[in-house]
């Protein structure tokens, strides 16, 4: 084989290493769900979450919107609007281990659906606002948002569990 | 990041027009480009940003190798096919291997689990831009890019990297080693991008609540002239939305020195399907009919030959939008009216120019439709309401107050469609340029002022 086919080859062979290597890598990316809850916490709350019209939820609020009882999990937050005219909320949960995070993800979802028939038909603010929520989970930690800036608190999630 | 963000507009934007005009050299301000558009890029994907440098790299060496072997080199083919098959493995992966479980899921009742990963944002069209490249340099089309920046520069450049137009690498390989920016076209520039982010904060995002709130009612509340609102509202949505930031990418091509081809010529005013796809996201049609229709025969070959090339085309074109059934559907559909145009209709556009206006119309409001609904349940009974069946009534109070108050964003979002409102502004443009840099600004600071009151300001092509 001449010179630059063979270089081609060995380049293609290499390629095709590096783009699986890649692809494994991010299969396997570790979850650091042991991030400390209060830094996390922080890290939503600064990450655009106006808190002007919020108030922080009890266990009985947990109760009553999502059906967890605070006991279960390791660590909750919760943040909830003032008036029951809001759809901008937060819940975020680590439980104590990953096979418990399926129930508060569905609990989540269930959460978004009810928010969605409660604010139908008349609430267009609202609506936009639940179209873009989210219930996000990695390794123990599970994050609920209803917010404008649901995208920037997704995205400081990811960062801060990576 | 995306250009109707107070983030890109108020920081972003203007720190990287600085430095790039700070720099005097091409060269320099290539390397300035590159930076930031790997910081626009890594913003919102700081993992995937690897990706494409893996991308960038791996093109660069390969095709080189590929150039500098010339003629001599064995079965050219074979290596242009695992370069092709190297940068849709990529795209594979990323974008449809959850398509393709949920395919074998559904049909062997198997329970594989999904990968659920994040899509790279823009990966469509960066994949496709570099596979320009590779196919332009194989057929000698164009020489190959020696300058690793420059190369590097052309997957990632920001103003088209997450949401096109896909620029073909011989469209701007002259401009990225040399280039002047005047002063009248950095204005155009910006007059475009003005233009674009108006289109897109105003009028698309408007809408597209609207929308919304009649495809989230109840189906049982839903009446004729409701559904036919949330229609309309959604056709105009997706127009400016993509358009608008074709305009922005354009107009920001401008200002940085590079011409990006148009991407929108009015799509609204065809009076054929064939038409409304010479008109409609140009560069991915083009894209298309350059790469895979014309290798694959085109036309010039027999008739059943040709439909089936259509079907194959459209089918990609459908599954290039999103990895779901309803966007493969979606092309279908439109391969279906194609062949129907092409075989059955021929010469019925110029007989019957109305009428023919009218249906193209009405295939592309259903063909929406199609687009919009990934379940197949929703999907039927909408399309049924807008046909009149099961609705719940023709008017209805709720149909009537949306209707009412946003008649005037659909009367603009009409004129827009077509070129009348901007044939006014260039008149006055003409007649007195002050009063254009007044409208210029008014658009500008009422565009930013609803993105800092908005929440509603998705992106529907930011998944592709």
């Amino acid at each position: 084989m001449q010179k630059p086919a063979l270089r081609l080859v060995l380049a293609e062979i290499g390629a095709a290493i590096v783009l699986t290597v890649f692809i494994l890598a991010v299969l396997k990316k570790p979850v650091n769900d042991d991030v400390s809850f209060t830094d996390l916490k922080e890290t939503l709350l600064s990450a655009s979450f106006d808190r002007a019209n919020m108030k922080e939820g009890s266990a009985m609020k947990l109760k009553y919107l999502y059906g967890l009882s605070e006991n279960d999990y390791e660590a909750v937050c919760l943040y909830v609007p003032s008036t029951n005219m809001d759809a901008q909320e937060m819940l975020l949960v680590r439980c104590k281990k990953e096979a418990d995070t399926a129930k508060v993800r569905e609990a989540m979802q269930e959460r978004i659906e009810a928010e969605r028939n409660t604010f139908n038909s008349y609430g267009i603010e609202q609506m936009a606002l639940i179209d873009k929520a989210f219930a996000e989970v990695r390794g123990r930690l599970c994050l609920y948002v209803c917010d404008k800036n649901s995208d920037k608190m997704r995205e400081a999630f990811l960062k801060a569990v990576q | 990041m995306v250009f109707s963000s107070i983030t890109f507009l108020l920081y972003f934007l203007p720190v990287t027009l600085i430095l790039y005009f700070a720099v005097p050299s091409v060269k320099g301000r290539n390397l300035v480009l590159l930076a930031a558009s790997l910081f626009f890029y890594a913003w919102g994907e700081p993992v995937y940003v690897i990706l494409m440098v893996i991308s960038i790299l791996g093109n660069y060496l390969m095709v080189r190798l590929m150039d500098e072997a010339g003629e001599d080199l064995k079965h050219r083919k074979i290596h242009l096919a695992f370069l092709v098959l190297w940068n849709l493995a990529g795209l594979f992966f990323f974008k449809y291997a959850d398509f393709l479980v949920d395919i074998i899921n559904r049909a062997a009742g198997s329970e594989l689990k999904k990968l659920e990963l994040s899509l790279p944002i823009g990966i469509s069209f960066y994949t496709f831009q570099a596979l320009s490249y590779v196919i332009d340099v194989y057929r000698k089309k164009t020489a190959c890019q020696k300058n690793l920046i420059s190369f590097a520069l052309y997957i990632t450049m920001f103003p088209q990297l997450i949401a096109g137009p896909i620029v073909k690498y011989n469209e701007i390989a002259e401009r990225l080693q040399k280039r002047r920016i005047t002063r009248a076209a950095f204005g155009q520039g910006v007059e475009r991008f003005i233009f674009g982010l108006s289109k897109k904060v105003l009028l698309a995002n408007t809408l597209g609540q609207v929308f919304t709130l009649v495809s989230q009612q109840p189906a049982s509340e839903r009446t004729f002239l409701l559904v036919w609102l949330g229609a309309f509202s959604y056709t105009f949505q997706i127009y400016f939305d993509f358009s608008g930031y074709s305009d922005m990418a354009i107009g920001l091509g401008y200002m940085l020195g590079f011409r990006f081809p148009e991407n929108f010529r009015h799509p609204y005013l065809a009076s054929s399907v064939t038409e409304f796809w010479r008109r409609w996201h140009i560069s991915l049609s083009s894209w298309f009919r350059d790469y895979v229709y014309i290798p694959l025969g085109g036309n010039r070959v027999s008739k059943a030959r040709h439909i089936g090339n259509l079907i194959i085309v459209w089918g990609l074109t459908g599954l290039w939008h999103g990895a779901s059934l309803n966007f493969l559907l979606w092309g279908f559909y439109y391969a279906f009216w194609l062949i129907i145009e092409k075989y059955l209709l021929e010469g019925f556009e110029e007989r019957h120019r109305i009428f023919s206006h009218l249906l193209t119309a009405l295939i592309v409001i259903f063909g929406w439709m199609l687009f919009s609904f990934t379940d197949f349940t929703a999907l039927k009974i909408y399309a049924g309401q807008m046909l009149g069946f099961k609705t719940a009534g023709f008017l209805g109070k709720e149909a009537m107050y949306l209707l009412k108050s946003n008649i005037i964003t659909l009367i603009i979002a009409c004129l827009a469609s077509g070129s009348l409102l901007y044939g006014l502004y260039r008149r006055v443009r003409e007649k007195w340029a002050p009063a254009a840099l007044v409208i210029q600004i008014l658009m500008l600071v009422i565009s930013v002022s609803f993105l800092v009151y908005q929440s509603y300001n998705p992106f529907l092509y930011f998944r592709f």
